[in-house]
């Protein structure tokens, strides 16, 4: 039995504090220090000042993992974000800095399970709106409604998914090619809080901006099909794809408008950009929906 | 009651509506809202659907329950949930756990009252 760790040799020393430093991790942060006092304390108990770091570390081992049922365990799907450093929340304002994935998109545009409308957002600081709650709020479709969502989406639903970002890229293109004589040299390219135009840019620099940008999200709704893409991030990133088309879109009508104050300009387009990526999703998880249920209800017959 | 009072009892439940979901369905196949309305006629088991579905939908990600549509008679088609073999088993194993749980904690609970 030893009084402190510093009675322990260097070698020892160091290995109960990195055993404890990993253990301690996995626990709320308000706990960790009295539950590493605590664990200290029977460490010293059992030990005596010669022990070696493999006799300290199977003492601290016979311990057993440390759990706390408050705080998310290793396997539970919010627990990267509760030890990670780029996600978190700030006076009330969740934020995720983490590099955007199709697969997040998804989990938080459309999560059957989950009954809250306003989700900490996929990517950046602030909430997304959660589709599917609202789907079942509005009676469209069942909390339950596919085992998992988008597995039996047949093939056919994501392909007609990849016609709205190609038919707003193809508009985009069109509109430049139609009207650029007409189109006055400067286009605006930032708006005041009312909708007036208060900064410009010229024509083509705006039209390549809006064309690539469509272009891209076209482009990648129809690469994003290959048939690896497992259903969910398929989903995801239609979801992606239709949102920056339709902001491509919308922008490049509000640049094109005769010139004055719309202060419902900035709210309808992103209303526009959220209702492409929520009418994607529903369309994809009810064709899903169908789908498991025909194959379901056949089989039975 | 007090917050922090209604939250670990809120956590005792949630604790044990798994095996709660899997008793139900051991007896027979439900659909989602029958399973939480049958809990819900044990006020002790109540909880809303929020934590219902999420956690149906993790026993089939666990392969513990399956799921299959059926016509329902006065209505569109419900899914059904039934245990798998491995639920059966899950079932059994955490009835024997809950069981010996029970008896301790009853013991300390009554030494301490």
């Amino acid at each position: 039995m030893i009084r402190t760790l510093d009675e322990l040799t260097p070698q020892a020393r160091d290995a109960a504090v990195r055993w404890l430093d990993g253990a301690l991790a996995r626990l709320d942060p308000e706990l960790r220090t009295d539950v590493r006092d605590e664990l200290t304390g029977a460490l010293c108990t059992n030990v005596d000042a010669t022990a070696t770091p493999p006799e300290v570390v199977a003492v601290l081992d016979d311990l057993g993992p440390l759990t706390d049922p408050g705080y998310p365990d290793p396997g539970h799907p919010g627990c990267d974000q509760a030890q990670d450093p780029w996600v978190g929340s700030f006076a009330g304002i969740p934020y995720d800095w983490r590099r955007p994935s199709t697969a997040r998109i998804k989990d938080r545009l459309w999560d059957p399970t989950n009954e809250h409308l306003i989700v900490p957002g996929a990517f950046g600081a602030g909430w997304d709106l959660n589709f599917a709650a609202l789907a079942i709020r509005l009676g469209i479709i069942e909390p339950d409604a596919e085992d998992v969502p988008f597995t039996q989406t047949p093939a056919a639903a994501f392909a007609a998914a990849k016609v709205l970002p190609v038919g707003l890229a193809a508009a985009v293109i069109a509109h430049y090619l139609v009207r650029r004589r007409e189109l006055p040299s400067q286009l605006p390219h930032h708006w005041a809080w009312d909708g007036t135009p208060d900064r410009w840019v010229g024509k083509r620099v705006a039209a390549v901006t809006d064309v690539g940008l469509a272009i891209g999200a076209a482009g990648a709704a129809i690469a994003w099909g290959r048939p690896t893409a497992t259903g969910p991030s398929h989903a995801g990133a239609l979801a992606t794809s239709a949102a920056v088309a339709t902001a491509a879109a919308g922008v490049t009508v509000w640049r094109s408008a005769t010139p004055g104050a719309r202060w419902w300009a900035g709210p309808a387009l992103a209303l526009g950009v959220v209702g492409a990526a929520g009418a994607t999703l529903l369309g994809l998880a009810l064709a899903g929906r169908r789908a498991e249920q025909q194959a379901d209800l056949r089989d039975a017959r | 009651m007090a917050p922090a009072a209604e939250r670990h009892i809120g956590a005792l439940r949630r604790g044990v509506v798994e095996l709660a979901v899997l008793g139900l369905l051991a007896d027979e196949p439900r659909y989602g809202q029958k399973i939480v309305d049958d809990l819900s006629q044990t006020p002790a088991l109540a909880v809303p659907a929020g934590t219902v579905y999420p956690l149906v939908s993790r026993l089939l990600k666990d392969g513990l329950i399956e799921s299959s549509w059926q016509e329902s008679p006065v209505g569109p088609p419900r899914k059904y949930y039934r245990l798998t073999v491995n639920g059966t088993a899950t079932l059994a194993a955490m009835n024997s756990a809950w069981r010996q749980l029970r008896g301790a904690l009853d013991q300390i609970l009554q030494e301490s009252s």
